[in-house]
């Protein structure tokens, strides 16, 4: 089963739908969370808005999860050590209100946690799909000293 | 003089998400959560209250951001937040804004989205210093904020 999901920005995010669909010849169980992104579709399922513990349970059943470039879907599917292909949301499609998105996914594709996908040429999703069937993420856990950090200072006039 | 010690703040999306990372991995109580409505359901609490979602592309946009301000403004006066954390970004602005004029201790952790460059609210509250500690996630960002602190991933 592929896992799809667009954000909940209310930009319209419609060409990863077109990309998914390039896959329904490899796996015909595409669930896409498409959110505020308006598409019709007899090869994936599209499931609008899904509650956190909904989803939850999609990402322990996917083989593969196909995102958006937002770090709360990312860093879930590499919680759930899955294969996680990323596509930025564009500004020029309007899909974003600025291309941020390309920075984190560029950063944790170069740390092999995720694979990159070059959303300017929809058939690299057949390329991202191959290596994400082999694809071993990085196991390394990613650098945090935050939460001891911000428990310091919280607690230190209490 | 203070009512509620963290009020813990976000903008909806991975923002939310980072803000709840940190909730989940940190031990407090006493604390409230201000956050955008959107159309994923959550589960009714006392402890969340909800601004508008809103983006900066979007021709309501300042209207938004008024009743926002105003809301952001009540909650702060019901709660008077010790410490006020934020996640980012615009939607959060008001409240730090208040809180900062009313003496709160403000957290600003700039988005795990951010590797090479910062947010424009990032920017806007380290350049008018609204903050006391001023984090970020991605050692890379220290050289758009100098002062802030790095420390690390939140997820």
């Amino acid at each position: 089963m592929i896992l799809v999901l667009c954000g909940t920005q209310k930009q319209q995010f419609s060409r990863i739908i077109e990309m998914a669909e390039l896959l329904y010849k490899f796996d015909n169980e595409i669930i896409v969370q498409n959110g505020h992104t308006k598409y019709e579709s007899n090869k994936v399922r599209l499931l609008d808005f899904i509650s956190s513990e909904k989803l939850e349970n999609y990402y322990e059943k996917a083989d593969i999860i196909l995102t958006h470039g937002g770090t709360g879907s990312i860093m879930t599917g590499i919680r759930n050590r899955k294969p996680v292909i990323a596509v930025p949301r564009l500004e020029k499609f309007h899909e974003h209100v600025d291309d941020h998105q390309t920075e984190i996914v560029h950063k944790l594709s170069e740390l092999g946690y995720i694979i990159s996908c070059n959303s300017l040429i929809k058939s690299d999703i057949v390329n991202c799909y191959n290596k994400a069937m082999s694809f071993q993420p990085n196991n390394d856990p990613i650098y945090s000293k935050i939460h001891e950090m911000i428990s310091t200072i919280l607690n230190k006039d209490n | 003089m203070y009512k509620t010690k963290y009020l813990f703040t976000s903008s909806a999306g991975g923002h939310y998400a980072q803000l709840k990372s940190l909730i989940n991995k940190i031990n407090v109580d006493d604390y409230l959560v201000l956050t955008e409505r959107t159309k994923i359901k959550q589960k009714s609490s006392n402890k969340i209250k909800f601004l508008l979602y809103g983006s900066t592309d979007e021709f309501h946009y300042i209207l938004k951001l008024i009743y926002n301000f105003i809301k952001s403004l009540i909650i702060f006066i019901k709660y008077r937040p010790r410490y006020i954390i934020s996640t980012g970004v615009h939607s959060t602005i008001p409240i730090i804004i208040i809180g900062k004029i009313f003496g709160s201790k403000i957290i600003y952790i700039e988005s795990y989205a951010k590797v090479y460059t910062g947010t424009r609210t990032g920017k806007f509250i380290y350049k008018y210093k609204l903050y006391d500690y001023f984090f970020v996630q991605w050692k890379e960002l220290l050289a758009v904020y100098p002062k802030a602190i790095y420390g690390g991933s939140i997820y």
